[in-house]
């Protein structure tokens, strides 16, 4: 599986995500999210890796697409 | 009634419905039978949470009363079911798992309840799941995960827990998991049954709660392939509740039933699903491998393929599924956080972290491995691999965030929207199931039913009972 490490925040950092999210959550919840959402951020490194330029989004998605 | 050679809570569907048509079999004595073997093996699997007895004996009553005046509705007329806990049922408590729903009672049935329902089917219960269809077993949510009927001390998979296992055990002839990652197949190949995941928009998802608007998949979990595609015709179909549904035809599938895959071309993508890795067990793979030498003595012709972006899936499909769950449950996570379970509520609240630039790109990786699975899909006609990296895990020492770390086998399909199913193809050397999945090209179950059925007509592992 495709593997990045570049999207590591810090502990403060972590703090500062949650509370512009609004999540409310305690100091000791966020220090215990905080490894969790280490493991999920590489996946957010793994979307980032792929070079699209200026590709548009396009339909996302169509039940009936039957081709490429 | 005439002595059957088995027991009844292991008919399948397609034997059922012939003794009930025939009137050989009452719906009554058959769901009274079900209830039974429910009262006998529950407090073991856990696998339903609420069990709807005296209604189920009504509607039996009812089906019973309708077969003897000739008005026989087909092969899911008296034939007991039971529903993952997401599934609205009108009147009747609708929990997702959690705690947050506990005493959500819908007012209306889904609409897959509802076809089920006018197909004669017995509506038995509910399913146990796992919250709000994400994550894995969480001791921390109000009903206890259910077990597994090879090894009680194992893992059912999920999220459609309870589906896996009342199906497996001959708690109900048939089941509907739903599916964003993995749900349908997964429990299926873990707890050695058919589970199908249809072409997005081939059934509706109406009435059903959601876990991620655009991979969430309804579907149908069974003992055999033939009873899958039983199932699959009662719900398919458009749905004006569902604007993703599509208005194409739905063929009859029971014509899909045959022994016969000449011809076919078979693409492994073995650079993925058979890969060296650590996180994949040696002993699925050596087992799927002979899954695909039953096939290719059916005369199907096997040709590996190369599918690059499939390392992005994992990837692409939980940020799109966190991000979209987080939308969706974002006013009871700030309100009311302690009524999830720990493991969701985490989760969940991932997906609130994720940001616009994340989801987007995630899309368009997505839609990158839609192009590239259109491309083979020109060159092959189906495309098969394990359906899952591992075999049922032992709850001591489990560890929730495996599924993180490694590669998913089912999630290109929730990604790409293609049909695909899992079906048993043999067992570990621990006595755990083992499933092989098998995809087509969008609206192609009929091909994807088809390879299925002359795989396990030949291999036969549902002659095969868990020990429970």
């Amino acid at each position: 599986m495709a593997s990045t490490e570049g999207h590591q925040v810090s502990l403060e950092q972590f703090k500062t995500m949650t509370e512009l999210a609004g999540l409310g959550m305690t100091p000791e919840e966020i220090e215990q999210l905080k490894p969790l959402y280490d493991l999920y951020a590489r996946y957010i490194d793994i979307v980032h890796s792929v070079e699209f330029g200026a590709e548009e989004i396009g339909v996302t998605f169509h039940p009936d697409w039957p081709s490429a | 009634m005439p002595a059957l050679d088995t027991d009844i809570h292991y008919l399948t569907i397609k034997q059922a419905s012939e003794l009930l048509r025939s009137q050989e079999l009452s719906p009554v004595e058959l769901t009274q039978a079900f209830l039974d073997r429910i009262d006998a093996t529950n407090e073991d699997l856990l696998a339903y949470i609420l069990v709807l007895k005296e209604q189920a004996l009504a509607d039996a009553r009812t089906a019973e009363a309708e077969i003897l005046r000739g008005d026989y509705k087909g092969p899911m007329h008296g034939i007991p079911f039971a529903l993952k806990d997401l599934y609205d049922t009108a009147d009747v408590r609708t929990t997702s798992g959690s705690k947050v729903d506990i005493d959500r009672v819908p007012t209306e049935d889904a609409t897959t309840t509802a076809r089920l329902k006018a197909a004669g089917g017995i509506l038995m219960g509910k399913l146990a799941m796992h919250e709000f269809a994400l994550g894995g077993p969480d001791f921390t949510t109000p009903f206890p995960p259910a077990r597994n009927p090879w090894n009680l001390d194992h893992v059912t998979g999920g999220s459609s827990s309870g589906s896996g296992a009342a199906v497996a055990a001959g708690q109900c002839m048939g089941a509907l998991g739903s599916c964003t990652g993995g749900s349908i197949r997964g429990p299926a190949s873990l707890c050695g049954i058919v589970g199908l995941k249809a072409t997005y928009g081939r059934v509706s998802r109406a009435g059903v709660v959601t876990l991620s608007w655009s991979q969430d998949h309804c579907g149908p979990m069974t003992w055999t392939v033939e009873d899958t595609a039983y199932m699959l015709q009662a719900i398919a179909g458009y749905d004006p509740k569902d604007p993703t549904t599509s208005q194409a035809a739905v063929p009859d599938y029971s014509l899909s039933l045959r022994e016969d895959i000449r011809g076919l071309t078979i693409g492994v993508p073995r650079h993925f699903f058979f890969a060296s890795d650590p996180s994949i067990n040696p002993e699925v793979l050596s087992t799927v491998e002979k899954g695909l030498i039953v096939l290719q003595e059916l005369g199907a012709n096997l040709e590996e393929v190369t599918i690059p972006s499939l390392e992005y899936v994992r990837a692409a499909n939980t940020i799109i599924m966190l991000s979209e769950a987080y939308a969706f449950h974002e006013g009871n996570l700030k309100s009311r956080p302690q009524d999830f379970g720990e493991m969701v509520r985490d989760r969940f609240r991932i997906g609130g972290l994720f940001s616009s630039s994340d989801y987007v790109q995630a899309q368009r990786c997505r839609n990158l491995v839609k192009k590239e699975f259109a491309q083979v899909l020109q060159k092959v006609d189906l495309l098969v691999s394990p359906t899952m990296t591992q075999p049922a895990a032992a709850f001591e020492g489990f560890d929730s965030t495996g599924t993180v770390r490694g590669p998913s086998f089912t999630a290109p399909y929730n990604l790409t929207g293609l049909p695909a199913i899992s079906v048993p193809c043999g067992f570990t050397a621990a006595g755990l199931p083992v499933g092989m999945q098998i995809a087509g090209k969008p609206f192609d179950e009929p091909g994807v039913i088809r390879a299925a059925y002359a795989y396990q007509q030949r291999a036969r592992w549902f002659e095969r009972r868990p020990p429970i």
